[in-house]
């Protein structure tokens, strides 16, 4: 009895200690914050919930169920629009981590701060400009005549001009290739500072062993930074889904050439904001972000399993 | 010593630019006695996307322009001492979703804003008609205004066509140019006033490859390969006769497709026709930089404004250009094509209706538009505007364009041809221009079949 009433204060007096006066006042600190995401994240998300189950132009609107969830799944247009997406997706993401992983290496590897520093500020450079005046910059560095400047250079060796952002085949590989350039200061930044965080003395050891530098680097580095690439994987794959400012920019809203340039987000919002059928925009976004959110679990599950393994 | 210099280079930089910058700037009430209208009180909150506020530079043309709010202060302050003018710009990028949100939370009364956005914002009971305040106010005459903006437009009728509930003030240049050198280096006839969609199509295959004079590759044609409402359609539309669709955009459950017919086809024909004598650049857009200027290498622009041409004309004073890049009308039987019209528009909610009534008078009159056309080359929407400079053949196209307009269901305001019609036409378009067309009669089929579904989903 008496070890029930000491427990029953002992929990009292934890209850108590959660409410302090300091946490009072942190949490007045945080409301402000508090009130914002309620009113700017939270609340949004709810009322683009509610109105995915309605008939709406986002002003008057009637429940339709999951009317809205069976037109989008059935719509040929949207199974294009996400397939698209997850190929440059997965061209973004994996080219991008490789080309940045082994730049980032390459730089770690100059013997010069001066070098490392130069090369850091190059590569990051074109992270500072805006998508919109990068896919002006690259609409005329991949213009489809000889007058574009690869094309000037292709010619110089005897190869036809090609249709960078104007033709099928070259259109979703282009965006990537301008995606890539954009991004690659970031990632070469974040591979840069992973890679100065390995000890040294796990090199020192290896090369007491008598390890090469490249399989320092394919036993050592690479799976010292497997937490990086994961974090590099998820974070790319949840922007590469959510493309949108270049290949509307580009392709415009048929996400030209012959709906290639045609991302999920790009659907959404002409549905939204062209058709004005808000409705069935946001059921794409809940069935874009439901996607993502499998992706992102997948992605982890299988590094989980290989932490296990 | 060293300050003295610096002191006389800033001096000497800051005269340098004054004198670059001559020039007077013009459309206001300037030295003018402009009377006072009338002692009406009221506070009135304008939201324009788009508009110059302050004083500036055209940038293609260097020359000076007025803003807008040293204009309002120079004409409407003195006409209406007594209304307070809010006014708030808003950039185009987005503007839609800004307006409503405006009128939403009734923080605006009047709003200028594009066409489509005007008639959604109707649709949505967000704006009111006006035809009230039309029929009591003698002063206010509706037949300043060109028949085919102020009556037979989306942008500010109702759809049905019953109610007004927007007043044109700018309207956009889509029209024919050719440039009538090139014609002549090639030895083709050139364009009549009012081609046919063959015509071009004709003239333009003879205009495609090396020019035989300058040795450059030209192109027979232009027009956009990713239009927004794939305007060049629009008036192909005219030109066949296509009946496309049938009934009320009130009820879009009701509407009656007919897009897989022997006109529609005419139309894709010609669109695959017309694709490979474009530069490819045109699938996204692009290829016409150079249109209305020296280097030009394209015979025909469809749903061209002309305004490289006459900005040439304004900043250096020579003609040449304008006699070069000639203006038709569009494809249609009389010459109709598409035509933008950016009304002035009504929040519902109004705070001070007098008040705001006299603002939607004044920003849509006649002065008003002369002052935007010297500024900003804007088109007016009048039947007499004797300001339009007499060397502006393209505004004067235009506004003959837009006096012959009328309404078309596949048109922007119709949200199945923005929304799913004009991709399935620019994708045609793209693909013929890469030498692979899909099947016309799948294609129109598949369209038809997608109509009927939405239609049905409405």
């Amino acid at each position: 009895m008496s070890a029930n009433v000491n427990a029953m204060s002992g929990r009292k007096q934890i209850r108590k200690r959660r409410w302090t006066r300091n946490d009072r006042i942190g949490f007045l600190f945080a409301t402000p914050m508090l009130l914002g995401i309620i009113s700017f994240s939270i609340y949004p998300i709810a009322a683009a919930l509610f109105m995915s189950f309605q008939q709406t132009n986002g002003i008057m609107g009637h429940w339709v169920g999951l009317h809205n969830y069976s037109i989008v799944l059935s719509d040929s247009v949207f199974w294009r629009s996400l397939s698209n997406t997850m190929f440059m997706g997965v061209l973004s993401v994996v080219s991008g981590i490789v080309v940045s992983f082994v730049l980032a290496s390459l730089i770690n590897s100059l013997p010069w701060t001066f070098g490392r520093n130069f090369f850091k500020s190059v590569y990051f450079l074109p992270n500072v400009v805006s998508a919109v005046a990068t896919s002006i910059l690259f609409s005329f560095l991949f213009y489809p005549g000889e007058e574009g400047l690869l094309n000037f250079l292709l010619g110089q060796i005897g190869l036809g001009p090609v249709g960078w952002f104007t033709d099928p085949t070259f259109s979703r590989f282009s965006i990537v290739l301008m995606s890539m350039w954009g991004a690659l200061g970031y990632n070469t930044i974040i591979f840069l500072a992973a890679l100065q965080s390995v000890p040294r003395d796990l090199y020192e050891a290896a090369e007491v062993d008598g390890a090469n530098g490249i399989r320092k680097w394919r036993y050592i580095t690479i799976p010292y930074l497997r937490p990086v690439f994961l974090f590099m994987v998820v974070m790319g794959t949840i922007g590469g889904m959510k493309r949108f400012t270049d290949v509307w920019l580009i392709g415009g809203t048929a996400g030209n050439p012959d709906g290639t340039l045609l991302t999920s987000v790009l659907y959404i919002y002409r549905t939204a904001f062209i058709g004005h059928q808000m409705g069935l925009a946001t059921a794409a976004s809940y069935l874009l972000f439901i996607v993502i959110l499998i992706l992102t679990v997948l992605i982890l599950r299988t590094n989980r399993r290989h932490d296990i393994d | 010593m060293k300050k003295s210099v610096w002191l006389y280079l800033f001096m000497s930089m800051a005269l340098l630019v004054s004198a670059c910058s001559g020039g007077a700037t013009s459309g206001g009430g300037g030295d003018r006695n402009i009377e006072k209208v009338s002692d009406i009180t009221g506070t009135v909150r304008v939201a324009v996307a788009g508009w110059a506020m302050e004083n500036g530079v055209d940038t293609l043309t260097g020359r000076k322009t007025l803003g807008f709010n040293p204009y309002v202060q120079d004409t409407f302050k003195k006409m209406y001492p007594n209304i307070e003018l809010k006014v708030t710009q808003i950039p185009w990028e987005n503007a839609m979703a800004k307006q409503k949100a405006m009128l939403l939370s009734k923080d605006v009364d009047l709003i200028y804003t594009g066409g489509a956005y005007a008639n959604q914002f109707y649709q949505q009971g967000l704006i009111q008609d006006i035809d009230d305040l039309i029929a009591n106010d003698k002063s206010f005459d509706p037949g300043i205004y060109l028949e085919g903006a102020f009556k037979n437009s989306f942008s500010v009728r109702s759809l049905d066509g019953t109610k007004q509930f927007g007043i044109p003030i700018i309207l956009g240049k889509r029209m024919v140019v050719y440039d009538k050198q090139m014609f002549e280096e090639w030895g083709v006839e050139p364009l009549s006033a009012n081609p046919t969609p063959e015509e071009i199509l004709e003239k333009a295959k003879k205009m495609t490859g090396k020019n035989p004079k300058t040795g450059k590759q030209n192109y027979g044609l232009w027009f956009s390969g990713n239009s927004l409402n794939q305007s060049t359609f629009v008036a192909l539309s005219y030109a066949y006769n296509v009946n496309g669709v049938e009934g009320s955009l009130n009820d879009l459950k009701s509407l009656k497709w007919n897009l897989n017919t022997p006109e529609m086809t005419k139309v894709l024909d010609w669109f695959k026709e017309a694709a490979p004598l474009a530069p490819k650049a045109f699938i996204n857009g692009q290829g016409a930089e150079n249109f209305g200027m020296e280097e030009n290498n394209i015979a025909i622009a469809i749903d061209s404004s002309g305004g490289a041409a006459f900005n040439e004309f304004r900043s250096s004073g020579s003609a040449d250009l304008i006699d070069r890049f000639v203006p038709v009308l569009n494809m249609g039987p009389n010459g109709e094509g598409w035509v933008a019209v950016d009304p002035i528009v009504m929040a519902k909610e109004v705070k001070d209706e007098k008040a705001a009534w006299e603002v939607m008078k004044f920003l849509t009159s006649y002065e008003t538009q002369k002052y935007f056309y010297e500024n900003s080359l804007a088109t007016p929407t009048l039947k007499k505007a004797d300001f339009v400079d007499e060397k502006d053949i393209y505004t004067a196209k235009a506004m003959e364009l837009a006096d012959i307009a009328r309404k078309n269901l596949l048109d922007e305001a119709n949200p199945f041809y923005n929304t799913r019609m004009v991709p399935v036409i620019n994708g045609f378009i793209s693909q013929a221009a890469n030498g692979n067309p899909t099947d016309i009669g799948k294609t129109l089929s598949d369209l038809q079949n997608d109509a009927e579904k939405w239609s049905a989903e409405q």
